[in-house]
């Protein structure tokens, strides 16, 4: 394990080193998916209407993509320009952010629908009409 | 355009089926007393608007320039509006029951 990780070490210093040299002109790519990640966790809380149902969905995906992203990111960090890469950490928070109050959002909402439900079931319906 | 706007609001699913507010209702309306200049009126409907507006052309810019401390400020900007919103959407239910 330690060998596989000193190597892992020694292939990393290696890359910043031909970075070093080489600079931002040397082929860096952006991180997948980092744009979508960023729209992805903006939209989660705009689409917190609806009861956050919506706002969820997108929060929790952009979050898989964020985390898939971080990890090809982290495989091999000199490829990849770091304008992506705050682009994606920016929308992981978004999308924290995000999932957490359309959550919030939706227990709330649930809470207020049983309780209403509860009231409005076990009121007299049948005596309230017939007067 | 603002009259077209006012004729043409969409309801919110979730007003017009449970009878509750959303946390993001009262954005038409807001948007339409902005258009009209009128910032006191757009502040009432949905405090979150003008906030929620400068994230969204952000986020636009920062997809085409592609800056490296654009994502941090559509990041704050994003915050500042979630903030408002969920502090708003607070203050309504309190309102409401109380």
């Amino acid at each position: 394990m330690e060998e596989t990780n000193l190597s892992n070490q020694g292939s990393q210093q290696q890359g910043q080193n031909i970075n070093q040299q080489f600079g931002n002109q040397f082929g860096q790519i952006p991180v997948p998916n980092s744009a979508a990640v960023l729209v992805l966790g903006i939209l989660s809380i705009v689409l917190c209407v609806c009861a956050g149902i919506v706002g969820l969905v997108c929060g929790i995906i952009a979050l898989v993509l964020a985390n898939k992203a971080m990890a090809v990111y982290k495989i091999n960090p000199n490829s990849f320009t770091t304008s992506s890469y705050n682009n994606l950490k920016a929308g992981k928070v978004c999308a924290i952010i995000g999932t957490i109050l359309s959550s919030l959002y939706f227990i709330y909402y649930i809470i207020i629908l049983v309780v209403v439900g509860a009231t409005a079931s076990s009121m007299p319906w049948d005596q309230l009409m017939k007067h | 355009m603002v009259n077209w706007l006012e004729q043409h609001l969409f309801t919110c699913f979730f007003k017009s089926h449970f009878g509750m507010e959303c946390p993001g209702c009262g954005m038409q309306r807001a948007l339409i007393a902005l258009l009209k200049g009128d910032l006191t009126d757009s502040l009432k409907y949905h405090a979150a608007l003008i906030p929620f507006i400068l994230t969204i052309v952000a986020l636009l810019i920062q997809l085409i320039i592609k800056h490296h401390l654009g994502g941090k400020v559509v990041m704050w900007l994003f915050i500042l509006t979630s903030s408002i919103t969920f502090i708003q959407f607070i203050v309504r239910q309190i309102i409401l029951f109380s």
